[in-house]
């Protein structure tokens, strides 16, 4: 049930009408006044959505960035060591960790800079998780 | 078969939304209220799904408190306290022309 309260001002206008306070020629005159009155919008969609849109597009980087630190140096390794010869092991070993870690970093970099986007959430978590193997496994 | 109605009707608070807002409302509302839900459905991430929100809550509560401003002024319309040109000109006011 409508009450003074919870009326908006153009029925509480259309009320003043009905009521012969106003005539019609000056109750259209308010209304189109009233219609033109508009709050002052709040800060664009556009830009809050081209900055989520970054986000999305940075946590997608970190995203691959992770996935080439691990896939890439692990087929550099299978590769170099199958044409190299098992002799220089080592070097190839450390070049490709080397890779890792620096792809890593990035990736986590990248990660940090697009939170709290779910890509970067989740470069971000399995970084830490293969930090955390790694440290565990050479305890 | 086309229908002319001729009457006085008066607009709610989301007819005044941005056409941009109301659909994202509408949207909103489809995905059951849940931003997890808008999230998966859509191509925006929770944080832009939360500052469009965010954005409409105050969109919302703008024209509200616009609203109550304008029913002052036709309160006082009613009250004869102004004449319908005062009206006029304090309603011009509050838009900011």
């Amino acid at each position: 049930m409508a009450n003074a309260l919870n009326i908006s001002s153009e029925e509480e206008l259309l009320q003043l009408r009905n009521e012969g306070k106003i005539s019609e020629a000056e109750y259209n005159d308010l209304l189109d006044t009233m219609r033109k009155s508009m709050p002052d919008e709040p800060e664009e969609p556009a830009t809050q959505v081209n900055k989520a849109v970054s986000k999305r597009r940075l946590g997608k980087i970190a995203f691959y960035l992770m996935l080439a630190g691990i896939i890439l140096p692990g087929i550099g390794f299978v590769f170099s060591s199958a044409a190299t010869g098992w002799g220089e092991m080592d070097v190839i070993f450390a070049a490709c960790f080397f890779a890792c870690v620096l792809l890593q970093l990035l990736a986590f970099v990248f990660g940090v800079v697009s939170w709290p986007d779910v890509f970067g959430k989740a470069t971000i978590a399995t970084i830490l998780a293969l930090a955390a193997i790694w440290t565990l496994y050479h305890l | 078969m086309t229908y002319k109605i001729e009457g006085n009707f008066s607009q709610t608070f989301f007819n005044k939304l941005s056409q941009e807002d109301q659909k994202f409302l509408e949207q909103y509302l489809l995905a059951g209220f849940s931003i997890k839900t808008l999230e998966r459905k859509g191509p925006l991430g929770y944080a832009a799904i939360r500052s469009r929100l965010d954005r409409l809550i105050a969109s919302y509560d703008a024209l509200k408190k616009m609203d109550a401003q304008k029913k002052a002024v036709l309160e006082q319309l009613r009250e004869d306290k102004i004449t319908v040109v005062e009206a006029k000109e304090k309603l011009e006011k509050l838009s900011g022309d």
